[in-house]
């Protein structure tokens, strides 16, 4: 038996949460700046849904494949939704959210995410042994979640896959869906031909 | 002397899950719905806005109801064998030690244990959840101490 002696095994899912979320919060910076917008609110709504997706699709792939593609999806929903509602309340006030961007922006955050779990799965089922050391049990649950917060391989690697590449792109579906505000106050003029 | 624990939630990553879920799409979904003002931009944002918390509040409903086995099913373990149950009446299922072919680890997101009727070499992670004749166990200490203790048969790193 071959046992992941520090016990990080238990997923490095805390790890990976963290790390989810710092980099979603990265990602949501440069999409702030690129779109000109605060960068509080950029780094805020990125870290709230890189943390989200992480922990969705970390779980996931524990779940029978059902159940892993409604978590995964769900949280890819929640997470790039609920990311985008954050940043347009800090930037435009409650009562100026764009609640369509928010729908759009989830849906493809959902769809990615989707996306990600079905690739991670095939990654699981074709080179198992790259997450192959088993958890050693006997150590306390509070010294495995202190363990897992530490930068192993594996939760770098965890990471970079829940985490990052959903989050930035969860990012840049924020800057490529069209923004009803845009509209909002400018008068529209229509001129009439009356024949 | 202290009477030692024989029975186990079977699955603790799909407590988590469907914990998680509700405890970020129902707040989330109250919070859209009750807390968050009404739109300034036009009427069609307020349908939007419930159909945001719609989504959340009715997919993680379903996700939970159709979870409750994978969730809340317990393990028994006793010198007769394992026996896995919802609420002690739904989904029965029971290995006896007489019957058990193999015990293995394996790794996928947490540590299983997973003890079956038939040989696993070669059966994927999802194969093994969906075959009858095999149940899955976080792999905790208490289960695999009472694995030893009543099972003749060692548990290997499934590969």
């Amino acid at each position: 038996m071959y046992l992941d002696s520090s016990g990080e095994s238990f997923i490095a899912i805390l790890g990976t949460i963290a790390l989810g979320a710092v980099i979603g919060g990265v990602s949501g910076l440069i999409a702030a700046a690129i779109n000109g917008e605060d960068l509080g609110a950029g780094f805020l709504s990125g870290a709230v849904s890189g943390a989200i997706i992480a922990t969705g699709l970390a779980i996931s792939l524990a779940l029978p494949t059902v159940g892993g593609v409604i978590a995964s999806s769900l949280s890819g929903f929640i997470g790039g939704g609920f990311g985008d509602v954050l940043n347009q309340a800090w930037n435009y006030g409650w009562e100026k959210v764009d609640w369509w961007h928010s729908v759009g922006v989830g849906g493809l955050s959902a769809v990615f995410t989707l996306g990600i779990f079905g690739c991670l799965s095939n990654i699981y089922r074709s080179t198992p042994s790259i997450f192959g050391s088993i958890t050693d049990t006997s150590i306390s649950l509070i010294s495995r979640i202190g363990n897992s917060l530490s930068i192993s391989s594996t939760t770098f690697y965890l990471g970079l896959n829940y985490g990052a590449i959903s989050t930035f792109m969860n990012s840049m579906f924020n800057l490529t869906i069209q923004d009803s505000r845009s509209n909002f106050g400018e008068e529209i003029v229509i001129d009439a031909i009356l024949i | 002397m202290k009477k030692q624990k024989t029975t186990f939630y079977a699955n603790h990553i799909a407590i988590f899950a469907t914990i998680f879920l509700l405890v970020i799409s129902y707040p989330l979904s109250f919070f859209i719905v009750f807390i968050v003002p009404k739109s300034a931009i036009d009427e069609s944002q307020d349908f939007a806005r419930y159909l945001f918390a719609s989504i959340c509040f009715s997919v993680s409903t379903l996700y939970a109801i159709f979870s409750v086995n994978l969730a809340f099913s317990k393990v028994t373990i006793d010198e007769k064998g394992i026996h896995k149950s919802l609420f002690k009446k739904y989904f029965k299922k029971t290995i006896l030690w007489t019957e058990a072919k193999e015990i293995k680890l394996y790794n996928r997101v947490d540590t299983w244990i997973f003890i079956s009727k038939v040989p696993m070499e070669g059966m994927t992670y999802q194969q093994l959840l969906k075959h009858k004749g095999i149940i899955q166990v976080t792999a905790v200490k208490e289960i695999k101490d009472l694995i030893i203790k009543y099972s003749s048969i060692d548990i290997e790193k499934k590969d």
